[in-house]
């Protein structure tokens, strides 16, 4: 999720064209991990910004974004395509760290659902990147993550009763909870917000993702 | 679970890019099929968003496996190319565990190739060649149908199978084959 805008195919296009959708505003979280739950986040990326070259591009201002800090190509394009279909207002919260697996972002009590037996602790970028937002009021989420839960161990078994990436229970429970926490730290104003996800793209590796994708999907019937 | 919505995005393959080829550079078209899911479920929209989706599939007595797709949009599936096929008849050391590419002359346990061929505007029939296998499939058998398994399954825009006229393409499954 965190592929630069720039870096896609028209992504200059793309980028000088920002300045034309002044209602849609992003907001870029810093990457930051915490061993325990953040309430605020003791840096901001990027601040809420109205569209424009420099609030989609660091590189405007001459910067090189090396770390893919804003913005993100999925997010804004999305965002984009939902403003032009409702001409509503869109509001983007990036927050977002490449390379991580799922249980990164999950809490404590999602961990808990899938190995209750475990001692699971709340994984970082939960504490640190994820926490710090459930007051906001948000209508939805999307996710694009699971390159680097490849190689994880079938240890689940889909609605046929055959093997599942461990995934096929990870990712559903952090749905779920997410939902519920998003629900209490809103003080019951964002209900049931909805929940897009890619499904992994292929790629040259020798880790098979095919189990991930499955879980992807399987988890969700 | 109810108010989710996702993009198949397996044939936006990339190897090519600068960034690895884990960085795929099309995140147009990825944003437009997710953008469809998500004006489809969560903003109201009459569009489509699914891509083709595997819902059955039946073992013939032949040994044919008939694939069930649901979700195949205004004129049924476009059987684009023939690649991604995989049969595996349950049993053997293997018992259809491995994750990697179809073993050749493959016996009871491993995967191995198999033919699509358009059945009908939602449906798929998929058979073995003897020259791929030494098993003989039949109606007592158990057989698994996936597709799409390889890791790098399709080349950039070149998935088996699409919506046909919306083009948006299917995941990849596994599914038990019932008799």
């Amino acid at each position: 999720m965190a592929f630069l805008l720039e870096n896609a195919f028209n992504g200059s296009t793309f980028v000088n064209e920002s300045s034309n959708y002044p209602l849609l505003r992003m907001f870029t979280s810093f990457k930051d991990k915490s061993d325990v739950p953040l309430i605020e986040q003791p840096h901001v990326e990027e601040p809420w910004a109205v569209s424009s070259p420099s609030a989609v591009s660091m590189n405007q201002a001459g910067v090189d974004d090396d770390n893919w800090l804003y913005m993100s190509a999925v997010c804004y394009l999305f965002g984009l395509h939902i403003h032009q279909h409702t001409g509503k207002p869109v509001g983007l919260v990036n927050t977002n760290w490449g390379g991580t697996p799922v249980e990164f972002w999950m809490s404590k009590d999602a961990l808990d659902t899938c190995e209750p037996n475990a001692t699971n602790e709340a994984g970082g970028a939960y504490n640190g990147m994820i926490k710090p937002l459930l007051n906001m009021t948000i209508y939805g989420a999307i996710w694009y993550q699971g390159e680097a839960n490849s190689g994880d161990p079938l240890s689940e078994l889909d609605f046929q009763g055959l093997p599942l990436s461990r995934y096929g229970c990870h990712f559903p429970a952090m749905i779920e909870d997410w939902r519920q926490k998003f629900n209490e730290g809103s003080l019951g104003e964002t209900v049931d917000p909805y929940f897009g996800f890619v499904q992994l793209a292929s790629w040259e590796s020798d880790i098979h993702p095919a189990s991930v994708r499955w879980g992807q999907l399987a988890g969700m019937l | 679970m109810n108010r989710t919505f996702s993009a198949i995005a397996i044939d936006l393959t990339d190897r090519t890019s600068p960034f690895g080829s884990v960085h795929i550079r099309d995140k147009a078209s990825v944003a437009q099929r997710l953008a469809a899911g998500g004006l489809a479920v969560a903003y109201g929209a009459d569009t489509y968003w699914q891509g083709p989706t595997a819902s059955a599939a039946t073992l013939h007595a032949n040994g044919d496996v008939s694939v069930t797709f649901s979700n195949c949009g205004a004129h049924g599936l476009n059987l684009a190319n023939t690649s991604g096929w995989e049969l595996c008849v349950l049993g053997g050391d293997q018992n259809c565990s491995q994750a990697n590419s179809p073993v050749a002359r493959g016996g009871v346990g491993d995967w191995i190739n198999a033919v699509p061929d358009l059945e009908s505007s939602t449906s798929i029939l998929v058979t073995t060649n003897s020259s791929d296998t030494n098993v003989q499939i039949d109606n007592d058998s158990t057989v698994l149908v996936r597709y799409a398994w390889d890791g790098l399954a399709f080349e950039y825009m070149q998935a088996g199978v699409y919506a046909h006229d919306e083009g948006f393409p299917a995941g990849p499954f596994v599914l038990l084959a019932s008799n």
